[in-house]
């Protein structure tokens, strides 16, 4: 028995060893294959949406500027499809220029540019019909606000809404004005389909506000809002922007003959107050002006009634708001949001007229400010600024708008105007580069 | 009119005299003299008109020379021979012994009931006692069936004259108008099948047959009477097909051909293969004899006075040989449960303990089986790691054997062997998606059985012990796989517990049936190796532990140990050998133990009260593994093979402490029956807290997550092929393995179901880097053209599961796009999909898991799998994908000649253990 055992336990230990031997030389490695390669680069992080339209009294065009060259792709989207997919280079001067009939043979598109996440701004410029300017924007929040415009008699305001995503969107929008909130029941429910451009016409909807301030949210998909109005022999154009607690804006001294205004917008959901600052004599002085905006309502604010008038204001609140500059005459009206936050790096889109840049140095150094044109052979300008000291600057045309460096914080935003219109532009503040 | 005494009472000398109108045919039969059958014929109270010796040939002929009677070759040629005087005709077997009153009572039952044709009542000539016939039923499909227990005393039990579907051709009066008309006896039938075709005949012609009981034919059983073969099996179809209509016939010949099929095939796994040659012989000798048989049909269709259902009145319902098969099985399943031989003996009869042993190890089956119903009426829940194979069966064994794994973007690295045995048994069942649930209901049953004897070995060996079957499959254990939704592991217990019980029974005396018990092992280490890999390897510990806790596990346990986790380690090595030990250890099926459950609690009492009511080493061997396993696995922090086996043990463990805690003979004195009392009450109590399971009808698995889930992917296929598909989630349900992006879990599969192949993901190779990559950029959002991120990977569509957040992330992106097809999930269809494999101009090629086809061009195509130089032809590798020559029209994968040589020591290493097993079987 014992030795069947030890017979049995010799047998299993060899099959053991003669097994694990057999196998290692029969299974050797798969052929070999080089699994270090190179991951794909990122892919582009960001992304920048505009309205752009061709008709026979409008000649428009987008403005790029970047820190470092790059191709922007751009695509152009309009009743559920792409209309047409295309690259910007950005050179060497960090600017770029594209006409919309470059992307566009008529109507109303949305224009969807990728571009890296970081320094980098792109606008749009409409001449024909006096001058218009906004900023692209970028998909941030659900929640975007624009305010300064009016449906007053002979005004006509128009909203756009682009959706350039796969995703169709819902959004609803609301408004506000010297009446207080309210809404037509066609900007309840907004369907705006993928790939597309949607419109409506406020001063049908929501006629004879003076001030007015639209508040877009989407319940699914993301949209990008522009309002447009139309009046005199003019048109402003204005982005809807993500709210905020704090906006900057540089002031210069007004052009004559027009009034100027700041329209600030609440989305909060309770009453709150709202302070604005002024940036005087280098210094910042508290409380120029100060109310309570009701929930998701408006107030505004006459600039003309500041003396002395600051540099440069500083509009605060409890709660997210939108503050807008509007600036209208008999022929002309403009109006731009406020700036985010100062910065001593800013890009300026302005691709059209008689560019001037604002500019306000709003820290407590001197500040030698530097605009470089983007544009083969262009010449840099340079600014000096006491501090809180603000300047407005002639700016030769660019093609692709200026960088402007400083070497401390300053405040920019920028006017172009042509023949019996005036549009006005905020600056691009680059992140990390300011507060 | 025949005139007759009747019997009883006996009839008188002069109606004797009188009733001389009968003559015996007595059949010769083969190397017995019918002299004896002749003198007890002419000495009949009944006398005979005539004696003819018919058949057997030459000696048959000396034979009536001798007794100076007449000779005839066959039934016809005698009754030419006499005159027409007579009315009636008694055959007798040449080696039967008829009672003086036999012919006498049959004449006046015959006469008295108005009967065409009468039997006698046969009984054992070595016995007289035992019955061997008093009439007979069948089935419809002709398989006999006499109601007589083997050796059953005839105690004039069935004393009755009755009708009957056949009668013993060992003694039969028939008139002879009738056996005129019905053309005699079919020569070539054997004795049963011959008195089965007379009898049929005879009521088809509008005749009655009937048994007389008071006729007694002692019967020596030489003629072959009551042998089974296969000229019996063959005589008895050739009735049915000349006895029955045609549209009787029309069901009966396919069915009967299924259930002898079906009965030979289940027979050979009892180690029985006559059965099926038997069938198979009888079959191809009824083809070759049709011809006669049809024209037997015609002369039949002349004298047919009845309808089959004449034949159906006396048949008995359903199949007899299904019957008998399942008896046969009964008695094995009670051998294997016991290593009794199914019949017991009279003590054993009245031994309640020896007989409840098979009826509570069937219990705890019919529970078990009920526990996984759910697999009756449907496939395995398709959940986790527990999936359907992939329908290219061959494939997908192929990838266990050297070939492309297309799981995630593919790799050649060896599927894991539970999808190899899985497709493997479904590919021999011809695709029947019903092979996982024979695999279950054999895993359970094995289970269950080894387990009784493993306890019996262990000296637990009272009947209850079988309950403990139940907790092996349904107790924590098993949960923890069961939860882990590893399907294959759960299933791996039964042979484990197999192979488990190899190793810990003292081995026997012979070399012969050492080789069966080595076989044996074998067979059961390499099915649950295939199952669950390292599980052979833990039943091999479990078995050395218990040689060193346990007095009557002997030495010999270790070889077995050893033997057993070698086999098992061998039988998988192509999936040991070539994935990382991470794929072992720490990937795959979470296993995770509900140490909260009040089962735990009541198994960890019954382990201490058991233990103090004596039988501690048991207790501690059961616990060891039990509670062991639950400890060393959160110390270990295993999942996936490891973590399995682990719970394997713990499943194993868990019912020894049961089995032991149930047992009760151990008891003695008041203070162990109270412990005794207590250590039953928390097994019960253990045992019921386990039924759980039952409740689902999924043996503890989740519910099924991923059937149709995916439907829309086929549903909207493109002709290149099935297309890849990126499941997203923040929760851990996606099917098989996922790969973590930022707060997401993510994965690729192929097709409109998650398939077993793909469930678990090899290491990570470029293109899953690459993957990851774009995975992890998509949950970072901001990517406004993930359709084109994904597109290199060949991904048609992305779904977010449970409104994971990366849904939001994909609002702001153009060229992924919503499609409302399934509910709960978010579905996004790429538009700027590229099929697996693309011509350089950009038209796809059609691909199957190995290969591709195309339109041959002189450039290239580009495979979106992970780069392999086994690719062909012309195969390159750009940046992280193959690049292959479109010369040739088509590309494949060549598999790993070697890797493939391995994979074959598997089967071949099973079927020689088997044979081991099968010829060293120990009984």
């Amino acid at each position: 028995m014992s030795r069947l055992m030890g017979a049995l336990t010799r047998m299993v230990g060899t099959a053991g060893v003669a097994s694990v031997v057999v196998a290692s030389i029969l299974v050797s490695p798969d052929t070999p294959v080089v699994d270090d390669v190179a991951l794909p680069a990122p892919a582009p992080a960001s992304v920048a949406v505009c309205p752009i339209w061709v008709d026979r009294s409008t000649t428009g065009s987008v403005v790029l500027g970047s820190s470092k060259p790059f191709a922007a792709r751009s695509s152009v989207y309009a009743a559920g499809r792409q209309i047409s997919d295309g690259e910007v280079v950005v050179d060497a001067t960090g600017g770029a220029r594209l006409g919309f009939d470059q992307v566009v043979v008529s109507g109303l598109a949305g224009l969807l540019m990728e571009v890296p996440d970081l320094d980098t701004a792109v606008g749009v410029s409409v001449t024909g019909l006096g001058i218009a300017a906004a900023n692209c924007t970028a998909p941030v929040s659900s929640t975007t606000v624009a305010a300064g415009v009016s449906t007053r008699s002979g005004e006509r305001v128009e909203l756009i809404l682009v959706n350039p995503y796969a995703v169709d969107a819902s959004v609803s929008v609301s408004s506000s004005s010297e009446a207080g909130l309210d809404s037509a029941g066609e900007l309840e429910t907004i369907v705006v389909p993928s790939a597309s451009v949607v419109t409506r016409d406020l001063d049908a909807l929501l006629p004879l506000r003076n001030r007015m301030a639209v508040t877009i949210t989407a319940s699914s998909g993301h949209v990008h809002g522009f309002l447009v109005q139309h009046g005199g022999t003019d048109r402003a154009m204005l982005e809807a922007v993500t709210p905020q607690a704090s906006w900057f804006l540089p002031l210069a001294e007004p052009i004559e003959g027009s009034v100027e205004w700041v329209v600030v917008a609440s989305t909060s959901s309770t009453d709150i107050p709202v302070r604005i600052d002024g940036l005087i004599d280098g210094a910042w002085v508290d409380g120029l002006w100060s109310t309570t905006i009701e929930t998701r309502s408006q107030a505004e604010f006459d600039l003309g009634e500041l003396d002395p008038r600051p540099s440069a204001l500083r509009i605060g609140a409890d709660g997210l708001i939108v503050p807008s500059l509007v600036v209208e005459s008999e022929t002309f009206r403009a109006a731009t949001p406020a700036v985010p936050f100062p910065s001593t790096d800013w890009y300026i889109t302005g691709g059209a007229g008689a560019l001037e840049a604002v500019v306000s140095a709003s820290g407590e150094f001197d500040s030698t400010v530097t605009f470089f044109p983007h544009e083969p052979g262009g010449r840099p300008i340079v600014v000096e600024l006491p501090p809180g000291g603000s300047a407005v600057v002639e700016l030769p045309a660019a093609g692709g708008g200026y960088a402007v460096r400083a070497t401390s914080e300053v405040l920019v935003t920028w006017r172009a105007s042509v023949e019996g219109g005036l549009a006005l532009g905020a600056g691009v503040p680059v992140e990390g580069h300011g507060e | 009119m025949l005139e007759s005494s009747g019997s009883p009472p006996l009839p008188s000398t002069a109606d004797a005299a009188s009733g001389a109108r009968a003559v015996a045919f007595v059949q010769a039969v083969e190397g017995v003299s019918p002299v004896d059958t002749v003198r007890a014929v002419e000495t009949q109270v009944y006398e005979v008109a005539a004696t003819i010796v018919i058949g057997g040939g030459s000696e048959g002929e000396a034979a009536a020379s001798e007794l100076g009677l007449e000779h005839a070759a066959s039934v016809l040629d005698a009754m030419q021979t006499l005159d027409q005087g007579y009315e009636a005709v008694w055959f007798i077997h040449g080696d039967a012994i008829p009672r003086p009153d036999a012919l006498g009572a049959l004449v006046f039952e015959l006469e008295r009931n108005e009967a065409s044709m009468v039997g006698s009542k046969i009984l054992d000539a070595a016995n007289p006692n035992r019955l061997e016939s008093v009439g007979a039923a069948t089935d419809v499909f002709g398989e006999p069936y006499t109601g007589l227990d083997p050796d059953e005393v005839d105690l004039e039990q069935y004393d009755v004259v009755r009708d009957v579907s056949f009668v013993s051709g060992a003694s039969v009066l028939i008139r002879r108008d009738l056996l005129r008309g019905l053309r005699g006896i079919d020569a070539g039938m054997p004795p049963v099948a011959a008195g089965m075709d007379l009898s049929h005949r005879a009521r088809i012609a509008g005749g009655r047959v009937m048994v007389v009981p008071s006729s007694e034919v002692l019967h020596h059983r030489t003629c072959g009477h009551d042998v089974a073969g296969w000229r019996e099996l063959a005589g008895r179809m050739r009735t049915m097909w000349k006895a029955y209509r045609l549209i009787t016939l029309l069901w009966v010949i396919p069915i009967g051909t299924l259930l002898g099929i079906f009965d030979g095939v289940v027979r050979m796994f009892l180690g029985q293969v006559k059965p099926l040659i038997d069938f198979m012989r009888a079959t191809a000798w009824n083809v070759l004899v049709s011809p006669s048989t049809l024209a037997m049909r015609g002369q039949l269709r002349r004298v047919r006075h009845a309808r089959d259902e004449e034949l159906f009145r006396y048949q008995v319902a359903g199949s007899l040989r299904l019957r008998k098969l399942a008896s046969d099985l009964g008695e094995r399943f009670g051998w294997v449960i016991d290593e009794d031989s199914g019949i017991l003996t009279e003590e054993e009869m009245s031994d309640d303990v020896t007989a409840a042993g098979p009826l509570l190890a069937s219990f705890a089956f019919v529970v078990l089986a009920l526990a996984a119903r759910a697999l009756w009426f449907g496939a395995i829940p398709a959940v986790g790691y527990s999936l359907p194979n992939h329908a290219e069966l061959a494939s997908v064994i192929g990838s266990w054997a050297g070939g492309w794994n297309p799981a995630g973007l593919g790799t050649s690295a060896a599927t894991h062997p539970s999808v190899a045995i899985s497709a493997a048994v479904e590919w021999l069942l011809f695709g029947w998606s019903g092979a996982t649930a024979v695999l279950t209901i054999l895993a359970m049953a094995v289970g269950v059985a080894s387990l009784g004897r493993v306890l019996r070995v262990l000296g637990v060996d009272g009947p209850s012990r079988h309950l403990a079957g139940l907790v092996v499959f349904l107790g924590g254990g098993a949960a923890a796989i069961a939860g882990s939704t590893d399907w294959a592991g759960l299933i791996a217990i039964g042979p484990a517990v197999w192979a488990l019980d190899g190793m810990v029974r003292p081995w026997p005396g012979s070399l012969r049936a050492r080789v069966g018990r080595m076989g044996a092992i074998a067979v059961a280490s390499v099915i649950a190796g295939f199952l669950a890999p390292l599980v052979p390897a833990a039943v091999g510990v479990a078995a050395i532990v218990a040689w060193a806790l346990i007095p009557q596990v002997r030495a010999g346990a270790v070889v077995g140990a050893l033997w057993g986790g070698l086999v098992g380690a061998v039988a998988v090595a192509p999936y040991l050998l070539r994935v990382a030990p991470d794929a072992v250890f720490a990937s795959g099926p979470s296993v995770v133990f509900d140490v909260d459950s009040p089962a735990w609690i009541a198994l960890g009492v019954a382990a201490v009260v058991a233990a103090l009511a004596g039988r501690w080493r048991v207790i501690a061997w059961g616990s060891a593994l039990g509670f062991g396993s639950v400890v060393a696995l959160s110390i270990m922090d295993w999942r996936g093979d490891g973590a399995v086996a682990l719970a394997a043990l713990s499943a194993v463990g868990g019912a020894v402490v049961v089995g032991a805690g149930l047992h009760l003979e151990s008891v003695g004195g008041w203070t162990r029956g109270i412990l005794g009392a207590a250590s039953v009450t928390a097994a019960v109590a253990a045992l019921v807290l386990s039924l759980g399971p039952v409740l689902s009808g999924r043996a503890g698995m989740p519910p099924d997550r991923w059937s149709d889930r995916l439907g829309f992917v086929s549903a909207l296929a493109e002709p290149s092929g099935p297309a890849r598909t990126l499941l997203l989630s923040t929760a851990d349900v996606l099917p098989g393995d996922s790969r973590v992006a930022g707060d997401h879990r993510y994965r690729v599969v192929t097709g409109s179901t998650p398939t077993a192949d793909q469930a678990r993901l090899a290491e990570p190779r470029a293109g899953d880097d690459a993957l990851a990559l774009a995975v992890s950029q998509l949950v970072e959002g901001g990517v406004v053209r993930p359709g084109d991120l994904l597109a290199p990977f060949s991904i048609r569509w992305v779904v977010v599961i449970d409104d994971a957040p990366v849904g939001a992330n994909l609002v702001t992106q153009v060229d992924l796009v919503p499609v409302p097809v399934a509910e709960g999930l978010a579905v996004y269809r790429n538009d700027v999909y590229r099929p697996r494999v693309t011509a350089a101009d950009g038209s796809p090629w059609v691909a199957t898991r190995t290969a591709a086809t195309g339109r041959p061009t002189s450039a290239t195509v580009r495979l979106a799998d992970n780069a392999s130089g086994r690719w062909g032809p012309g195969w390159s590798q750009s940046d992280w994908y193959n690049v292959l020559s479109a010369g040739d029209g088509q590309i494949q994968f060549e598999p790993e000649s070697q890797a493939r040589t391995v994979a074959w020591i598997a089967p071949v290493m099973l079927a020689l253990a088997g044979l081991g097993a099968l010829w060293g079987r120990e009984r």
